[in-house]
């Protein structure tokens, strides 16, 4: 059983997303986005209906960070339902083709919509065919089905010879299509009918194609989409890069005006900014592209928070997830967040995710906690560390004691504590000598020691937050101790008092360091390499 | 008689000096040898045998009958004065170099003030300024236009811009590409726009 009593595990694995990962979109920026785009779509089909079919074409680019799920976006376009009676989407991987033929891009184009896509045609085209040859009682359209006096007679319908021709059990009069088709149709759209009804429109194209006959078949089939769905066609090409022969390509079909068709291009800043280098009209176009989709702030928490528990929620919309476990987990996805740069990324959170969610099961445990995400890290990740603690501290354990930590009064306390120990630790370790003591002073925690030279320093650690009334883990804000001190120096002649006052500012991985220490050093679990560990993170906070 | 009277009198007589006796003459009804004690003790005069009589000089005046009259001071003297320009050169080299140096911590300065107070609002700035209706912009763009204004060194500006960026999460993003930027995940991100 999967943890939060999850059936299956949510969250894909793969570098890149597939079909199947894309169903769900999660994160306001992504959702904003497909409005975006949906948007576009709807204006253009209204500028069509209000110009009566007029040649309307739109670009738009999504341009940004490798990682930032600019395909998931275009693939998850491709299968939404808030597009279902409004577009037809083809989505082409052009990373996929090589070399960048003509042909070969064209071939990607036709051959990227979804796999109902040719039987929805199809039936789109008999279904209207079917209509002519049953409302005027057309000879010329019942002859495409072969509709005989015979049929009439055993009362054999003209859906059910359409049917037939649907599931290839027989097959529609091509010279009677060709003749009913003739007064509204050019010879080229016609023959783009029959390679669609015959099933020969993905395999037609074995030949060579021009660039010039590429623009003439898409706009073809843009307009038969257009015609018989009432759907606009959109091409979705991913990865585009500043390939010689793909940009010439791109530049004419930006130029050809492609009716009722949406262009959507997908590449990178590096991409686009090679695009500005090589093909200056190409770029210039780009520049004023109708649309372009914003995808700012896709990595940032609030976004890969938000995708997390779409997949989540989505996967068990029975049983949501409780508002405890919700923040438990939103707090852990922060920390990692925060201490390692390397999951500042969608793809990289998810894939920590996936193994966190197989791991559970693995454990039975019921939620991911925080010795499942440190052993999914040491797994999946073996050489990543918390890059910035003096101490050897475990990501479950940072996890830990940031949860404990939420309270100003026992942090207070506890870097007394810690301070102390460090202190003890120290003069056991020859480097003070004396005897060291604490005391509660109500808002601060002194403590003195002297140390080998005869320096007897007294330290206050007070908590400079009164504002924070939670653990705060966001880089730059760090938590201030000021570290007083009053040291007293003596030598034969004379008698010399020396006050001294700093500040030492203990970010939040100092003060995991020192609460961290300060329950190993209390739980009598001090080891060599701790003291010595322990010896540079005194010395770090100024205390020796 | 003032003991300015008698000083006037001996420098009157520059690197000849004039003879003790002869002056003890001029001065009769004055403490003659007390004031001459009193002068020579203040290092205002100075006494010296010429030959078998005593003779007073001011002390310009006496160095220059030393040079005069007596070789192995000249050659002494010379060789001081020789060290002395030596060292003065040195010095003034060392002083040369040492504002040369200074010239160095002065732009550090310069950077470290710009670091700490204006870097940030300078970044947005050109940032602002070179950034296309996508929004990224390259660094080195950033980096080239900062650099003449500040004289920033590039390895200077790409740890002022992780610092921000790292620090500034969620106001900043990065993008892989590029010929020169920051490195993160094992990828160059040579890109930047602010969310």
């Amino acid at each position: 059983m999967y943890p939060y009593n999850l059936a299956l595990n949510p969250f894909p694995s793969a570098p890149t997303p597939g079909e199947s990962d894309t169903l769900l979109l999660g994160g306001r920026r992504h959702k904003e986005a497909k409005l975006a785009v949906i948007s576009c779509i709807e204006d253009l089909t209204k500028k069509i209906h209000e110009d009566h079919g007029s040649k309307q074409f739109r670009l738009v680019t999504i341009v940004h960070d490798v990682g930032s799920g600019k395909t998931h976006l275009a693939l998850h376009l491709r299968g939404c339902r808030e597009l279902l009676d409004k577009a037809i989407v083809s989505f082409s991987d052009i990373s996929q083709l090589y070399p960048r033929t003509t042909k070969g891009i064209y071939k990607a184009m036709i051959g990227g919509f979804s796999k109902n896509y040719i039987n929805e045609i199809r039936y789109a085209i008999l279904h209207h065919l079917r209509q002519r040859a049953e409302a005027d009682d057309d000879k010329k359209a019942r002859k495409i089905f072969r509709y005989t006096m015979w049929d009439k007679m055993k009362s054999t319908s003209l859906e059910k010879k359409m049917q037939l021709i649907m599931d290839n059990k027989t097959s529609y009069d091509e010279t009677a299509l060709k003749e009913t088709l003739a007064d509204h149709f050019s010879t080229l759209e016609i023959y783009m009918i029959q390679s669609i009804l015959s099933n020969r429109f993905l395999s037609n194209h074995t030949e060579a194609i021009s660039l010039e006959e590429t623009i003439i078949n898409l706009s073809v089939l843009a307009k038969i989409n257009f015609i018989f769905l009432n759907r606009i066609s959109v091409f979705e090409l991913d990865e585009f890069d500043s390939d010689g022969h793909s940009m010439d390509i791109l530049k004419a079909l930006i130029n050809a005006h492609l009716p009722s068709t949406l262009l959507l291009l997908v590449l990178t800043p590096s991409a686009y900014e090679q695009i500005r280098n090589t093909n200056l009209p190409l770029y210039d176009r780009l520049e004023k592209a109708n649309y372009k989709i914003d995808l700012a702030g896709s990595n940032t928490l609030d976004e890969i928070s938000g995708i997390i528990l779409e997949y989540i929620d989505g996967a068990q919309k029975n049983s949501p997830l409780s508002i405890s476990e919700r923040d438990d987990l939103l707090a852990k996805i922060k920390i990692l967040y925060d201490e390692f740069p390397d999951f500042r990324n969608i793809r990289s959170m998810i894939n920590v995710m996936y193994h966190a969610i197989e791991y559970s099961e693995k454990c039975s445990s019921g939620m991911i906690d925080e010795q499942i995400l440190d052993q999914t890290i040491a797994t999946v990740y073996p050489g990543l560390r918390l890059r910035d603690n003096i101490m050897d501290v475990s990501v479950s354990e940072f996890m830990k004691i940031a949860s404990e930590s939420k309270n100003n009064e026992v942090i207070k306390n506890r870097v007394g504590e810690a301070v102390n120990a460090l202190i003890n630790c120290a003069s056991n370790n020859g480097k003070v000598v004396g005897t060291s003591f604490s005391q509660d002073s109500g808002k601060s925690i002194d403590v003195s020691f002297v140390d080998f030279s005869g320096k007897k320093t007294d330290v206050e650690v007070s908590i400079d937050r009164s504002d924070v009334t939670s653990f705060e883990t966001k880089p730059g804000t760090d938590i201030k101790v000021a570290v007083a001190r009053s040291a007293t120096f003596s030598n034969d002649t004379s008698m010399e008092n020396v006050q001294q006052s700093s500040y030492v500012t203990i970010d939040r991985h100092k003060l995991v360091d020192l609460l961290y220490f300060s329950n190993k050093y209390y739980g009598n679990q001090i080891g060599q390499d701790d003291i010595e560990k322990a010896m540079v993170l005194g010395k770090s906070i100024k205390l020796y | 008689m003032s003991s300015n009277e008698l000083v006037d009198r001996i420098s009157k007589a520059g690197e000849k000096g004039v003879r003790k006796t002869e002056l003890k003459k001029e001065f009769q009804n004055s403490p003659f040898e007390d004031e001459i004690g009193s002068l020579i003790g203040s290092g205002d005069i100075v006494m010296d045998k010429k030959g078998t009589a005593y003779y007073l000089w001011r002390p310009d005046g006496y160095m220059k009958y030393l040079l005069t009259t007596d070789t192995k001071f000249r050659l002494l003297y010379n060789k001081v004065e020789e060290i002395k320009i030596q060292t003065e050169d040195r010095f003034r080299n060392s002083f040369e170099s040492w504002n040369k140096s200074v010239s160095y911590p002065t732009r550090i300065k310069q950077v470290s003030n710009l670091d700490n107070d204006n870097f940030r609002k300078e970044f947005d700035s050109v940032l602002k300024k070179c950034s296309g209706s996508s929004g990224w912009v390259l660094l080195a763009r950033i980096r080239e236009e900062m650099e003449r204004k500040y004289n920033l060194r590039q390895e200077e500006f790409y740890s002022l811009v992780k610092e921000i960026t790292d620090r500034e999460y969620d106001a900043y993003e990065l993008s892989s590409g590029g010929t020169e930027g920051i490195t993160i995940r094992g990828l160059l991100h040579g890109f930047v726009r602010c969310i």
